[in-house]
């Protein structure tokens, strides 16, 4: 199943509860794998993204991102990375 | 302080304004005053509605949604930002400080169903290159929240050296942790060379640059709240993403110095 951010939260990700609320549906979902699709999505604050990896890891299912862009990316990239720690 | 002068010289409901400057870090907390107690001005006029009807019309003032539609809050975070001048730290760093400051209002401050006003207001002082941002909320203040969460602390600035550095209310993992103060601090004071002033209850630290001073309120002074207060230089940070990881010391330790106010 694929998943556009920008149409399900906004073009701007600035609330953890917004990763946090994403999560929850999907794990309520039937189906296993998810794409969420970040075109479009201009800002990503570090709070969003905490919470997002946070929710990521405790979930069950399989998530995967795309059309993540240089402005939004880098700040996936530092959390994801921190996660490893 | 100014907001302080105002409100002590009032005489019952009404309040003189003649003198106000217009520094953000005066004018939020007067606002919240006139709002909840209903302070009057000349002629019987609402001293919230005036002070609302000036800031309109060349300071970007705005009370913080209180929707609790995340989407609608999210515009309103960009639509303000926009409004200000990425040249002033950039445009990232901008969004990054007005959004951690209103997540902090929303997680923070609003536990319990109480209800809080939170404010911000930005001014430009164009002869000095400088842009001025405050955030205000009303609620339950960073040792508020520690104390709700149990979090061990002697004095209130000692809360918010905790606020500021390696700690979070949020979680003790690296990746879950919030970390909004802190980086805030780090990308205005060591990225951009500005100021930052934050107060919260009793406590208060005021960090210019490499330089920071912590403060006792005494109850006469003591703010019922969150304050925080940021001067922007007029140039962007470099190495932003260095300054948002996570560091192992506290650069703002407390160094057994502390003001009394």
């Amino acid at each position: 199943m694929i998943i556009k951010l920008k149409d399900e939260i906004n073009s701007a990700l600035d609330f953890n509860q917004s990763a946090t609320e994403l999560f929850d549906k999907i794990n309520n979902l039937s189906d296993e794998e998810f794409i969420l699709d970040f075109e479009d999505v201009v800002f990503i604050s570090m709070s969003f993204a905490q919470a997002y990896y946070a929710s990521k890891k405790r979930s069950p299912k399989k998530v995967t991102e795309i059309n993540l862009s240089d402005d939004v990316n880098p700040m996936m990239e530092m959390i994801e990375k921190q996660l490893m720690f | 302080m100014e907001f302080e002068e105002i409100i002590n010289s009032k005489n019952g409901d009404e309040i003189d304004l003649k003198d106000l400057k217009f520094n953000p870090t005066a004018i939020l907390p007067l606002l919240c005053e006139c709002k909840n107690k209903n302070f009057k001005v000349d002629n019987n006029v609402n001293a919230f509605e005036y002070l609302e009807n000036i800031l309109m019309e060349d300071i970007l003032f705005s009370g913080l949604p209180k929707s609790r539609n995340e989407s609608d809050e999210a515009d309103f975070l960009s639509r303000y930002v926009e409004k200000l001048d990425s040249e002033y730290g950039s445009y990232f760093v901008l969004r990054h400080i007005i959004s951690e400051l209103a997540n902090n209002v929303y997680d923070h401050s609003n536990i319990g169903n109480v209800e809080v006003d939170s404010f911000i207001l930005s001014k430009f002082h164009h002869n000095h290159k400088k842009l001025d941002v405050t955030v205000i909320d009303d609620g339950l203040s960073i040792p508020g929240l520690f104390e709700k969460s149990n979090v061990d602390f002697e004095n209130d600035y000692q809360a918010i050296e905790k606020a500021i550095g390696t700690f979070s209310t949020v979680s003790t993992t690296a990746y879950e942790r919030g970390n909004g103060l802190r980086t805030i601090v780090r990308l205005v004071a060591e990225g951009n060379d500005g100021e930052i002033l934050i107060v919260s209850r009793n406590g208060c630290v005021h960090i210019t640059g490499e330089k920071y001073w912590y403060y006792l309120l005494g109850e006469e002074h003591k703010f019922n709240g969150t304050l925080v207060s940021i001067r922007l230089n007029k140039y962007e940070v470099q190495n932003i993403y260095e300054l948002l990881e996570p560091q192992k010391v506290n650069n703002y330790k407390i160094n057994g110095v502390i003001h009394d106010y």
